[in-house]
């Protein structure tokens, strides 16, 4: 505690510096807490896809030359390339998707109040809760292989139920908190297991993707599954493949597509786009990083500098501490607590800085929940690397002036007594 | 002369210390100058070429629109100023959304060309497209109008500067596509975008004033955009992103040089002290100080402009990885100077201001 207050007392008479450095300290935490958000992303997209990047290859419009024209085809035609695709020995598995949103029925008892809060998607404009759902067929939930627990998952059944049926869902780990496995949400979907914290596909189109740990898989209801419209969009829009490695590209291009269609369908790997992402990301960052980089080497000089400044402008002080048997070490300890107290505070000012200028970014990514390297947060991994840093500037800092302070010697410190 | 930088010789560390600070300073200030210049002008090329003044001027309630009448009124009354129509957007099935720029005198003003020439006819269905709508000279059917592709907009700086004009389209107003004519004629309304280096407000009361006198009853409603136009220039956030970091670089070094040069001033109380018992003024110890400081900085700012001049090879190639443009110019070197020159003296306030505390007596005493 003694320490403590000396600690401040030094830092009140040394104020200006001490100033400086917090607000150096400030500007350099937020920007590395904005790089760290971005290399956390990546690491995250390279790393935590359900779907197995390598062999996975998702159907996209190459080119629109006009609407999705369904009454240009019939449901026989889809059927057909469907049935192509089951028989190519390229194709390991297939299976196809939409996206929906389950509105939360507020009259439910169960609802927990913050739950509510969070899932009601403000930029939306939505005023209710809502989930994020991703309504899939049974080829797709087999692809998926998402290795839950025994008697976990959906079954067959779920899949030949027709839609306002009561069916069996997945949801994502969020709902640990509030739901157990067998609860009923909005009286229709049972909760049957929770999804492991990845992300899956949620758009063919885009380069974004769905974490699922606020997400509800329901299985696709057998009058979906059916029905032509749907079927076709599906086609366009959210089929997946897991193709086999050197497969012929070309002849699953040919298969996919409808004779005299004005969308042309084409394929792309999902690996190849996470990749580009994650590569173009890194790229952009490196302002960043060079910033961050600079600011650790200037906080070490920083820190360095003012504490040789303060043990010269108190050397009689630690003089005195010094003769009376105080070690070098406990010096360097009474020091590193004033630069522990400057780097905290710059920390915490940098937290403040960081979610100020990024509340619009962070209130996004809290309601979409997406996997981008713009999924802007601060959850414990990244306060564990902010604090990793300002330890690793701390410490190497106090290394330094460890060896100024090894070289002092009490008589010259106190000379000026004489 | 040789005093000084002896001095400097003799604080060698403190100085090599002060030196990348200062480096540091300068460099990114440069790097933010040449970025902000050229995303300066990415916003006017997507406002279809910078100029002083804009004005936009919304013709309503004209009987009986003749778009080529307005237009040879606009060739003989706008002398300095370029007017053209407001972006119509439109979807072209095969394409997607194209912005169609009507040209009223693109004698004063066309866009930049990547490829081919500028209009020249205002009857052979001339236009100049963005290269995603078509990257070759050639025919292209536009909303059911053939058209004869003269040339490929696009200015030949980066890719952001050439997709700017991807989805672009100029052609003279009075060959618009006949469904755009048509709407013109059943919204009885027609924006005009008048862009200057001069002020053009007499030319436009001019050409409203002859409009009028064939067109009873029609209303015009002129609007300085300037304004408007810096609003949105500056509400960019992806720029401000980007220009944020080059600047905060500049704050951090810059603190880390003042807390330097204060250690440095402090390891030479004893000196100062001297100095001062031996009859120096303040303001000779100031300048004793700055001067140590200014030859540390215009080295750096000569470094950082080498620095800079040599990335500015790569510049495309920056640009395109990471969002910053680097560009030599002799205002960026004007401006690098006079930095180097502010940052040596802010460096020099705060220990200068502990060195007027310094009582000579009790610091020679230490």
């Amino acid at each position: 505690m003694f320490r403590i207050r000396s600690a401040l007392h030094s830092l009140k008479s040394r104020w200006v510096i001490s100033i400086l450095l917090l607000i150096q300290f400030t500007y350099g935490f937020s920007t590395i807490t904005g790089s760290v958000n971005i290399f956390y992303n990546l690491s995250y997209l390279s790393n935590q896809s359900i779907l197995d990047l390598k062999s996975t290859y998702l159907v996209v419009p190459e080119r629109m030359t006009g609407g999705l024209l369904k009454g240009k085809f019939n449901q026989d035609q889809v059927k057909e390339i469907y049935t192509k695709l089951d028989n190519d020995p390229d194709v390991v598995s297939y299976g196809t998707y939409y996206e929906d949103i389950v509105m939360l029925d507020l009259n439910e008892d169960k609802l927990d109040k913050k739950m509510v809060v969070e899932l009601t998607k403000t930029n939306l404009g939505f005023d209710m809760p809502s989930i994020s759902a991703i309504v899939l067929d049974q080829n797709y939930y087999q692809l998926l292989d998402l290795k839950l627990k025994p008697g976990q998952g959906l079954s067959d059944e779920d899949f030949n139920k027709n839609r306002n049926e009561n069916v069996q869902v997945l949801v994502g780990s969020y709902f640990k908190k509030y739901y157990k496995i067998g609860d009923v949400i909005n009286g229709q979907y049972t909760i049957n297991g929770f999804l492991p914290d990845r992300y899956i596909v949620n758009n063919n189109t885009s380069n974004t993707y769905q974490k699922v740990d606020k997400v509800m898989l329901i299985p696709m209801s057998n009058d979906i599954y059916n029905n032509y419209d749907s079927m076709f969009t599906r086609l366009h829009l959210g089929t997946v493949l897991k193709l086999r490695e050197n497969a012929d590209m070309e002849n699953l291009k040919e298969i996919i597509r409808l004779p005299e269609n004005d969308v042309l369908l084409s394929l792309k790997s999902l690996e190849r786009e996470v990749k580009q992402n994650v590569r173009d990301n890194a790229y952009i960052e490196i302002p960043q990083l060079i910033l961050g980089a600079s600011f650790v080497i200037f906080s070490v000089v920083g820190i360095v500098v003012t504490t040789i400044v303060s043990i010269m402008i108190r050397k009689r002080e630690f003089g005195v501490k010094l003769a009376l048997g105080e070690s070098k070490l406990g010096i360097l300890v009474q020091i590193t607590i004033e630069n522990s107290v400057i780097g905290i505070t710059g920390v915490a000012l940098s937290i403040g800085h960081f979610l100020w200028k990024y509340s619009r970014l962070l209130q996004f990514s809290s309601e979409f929940d997406y996997a981008s390297p713009l999924d802007y947060k601060l959850n414990s991994p990244i306060l564990f690397f902010i604090i990793l840093v300002l330890l690793v500037i701390i410490v190497i800092s106090s290394c330094i002036v460890y060896l100024f302070i090894r070289k002092l010697e009490p008589k010259s410190m106190i000379g000026g007594m004489e | 002369m040789r005093q000084i930088l002896k001095a400097i010789f003799v604080s060698k560390k403190i100085f090599t210390i002060i030196f990348i600070g200062f480096l540091l300073t300068t460099l990114p200030i440069l790097i933010a100058l040449s970025t902000q210049s050229y995303y300066e002008e990415h916003f006017y090329h997507s406002k279809n070429g910078h100029f002083k003044n804009y004005y936009s001027v919304t013709l309503t309630n004209f009987q009986n629109v003749d778009l080529l009448e307005i237009q040879e009124l606009a060739e003989t009354n706008f002398k300095d100023a370029s007017v053209i129509t407001g972006d119509i957007t439109v979807t072209e099935p095969e394409i997607g959304q194209i912005q169609i720029i009507g040209l009223l005198n693109p004698e004063n003003w066309s866009p930049p060309l990547i490829r081919g020439s500028n209009i020249v006819s205002n009857v052979n269905n001339e236009i100049i497209v963005g290269r995603l709508i078509s990257d070759h000279i050639g025919t292209i059917k536009v909303l059911d109008h053939q058209y004869m592709i003269k040339g490929i907009a696009g200015k030949d700086l980066g890719d952001d500067l050439i997709n700017v004009y991807n989805f672009k389209m100029y052609v003279y107003m009075n060959e618009l596509p006949d469904s755009i004519k048509q709407n013109i004629i059943k919204q009885n309304a027609l924006q005009l975008i008048v862009r200057s280096n001069q002020n053009p407000e007499t030319e436009i009361n001019r050409f409203i004033s002859e409009l009028s006198q064939q067109h009873s009853g029609l209303q015009a409603k002129i609007v300085d955009e300037h304004e408007n136009y810096k609003k949105e220039k500056n509400a960019r956030q992806g720029v401000n992103e980007v220009l944020s970091y080059p600047y905060k670089l500049f704050l951090i070094a810059l603190i880390n040089c003042i807390n330097v040069s204060y250690l440095w001033i402090y390891s030479k109380r004893k000196e100062i002290s001297l100095r001062k018992a031996l009859g120096a003024s303040n303001f000779n110890l100031f300048v004793h100080i700055v001067s140590q400081l200014i030859i540390c900085a215009v080295l750096a700012g000569t470094c950082s402009i080498l620095i800079q001049w040599f990335l500015s090879i790569l510049s495309l190639k920056i640009l395109n990885v990471t969002s910053y443009y680097i560009s030599v110019s002799f205002s960026h070197f004007i401006f690098g100077i006079l930095i180097t020159l502010v940052i040596s003296v802010i460096t020099a306030i705060i220990p200068f201001f502990h060195m007027l505390k310094i009582e000579p007596a009790k610091a020679l005493k230490e």
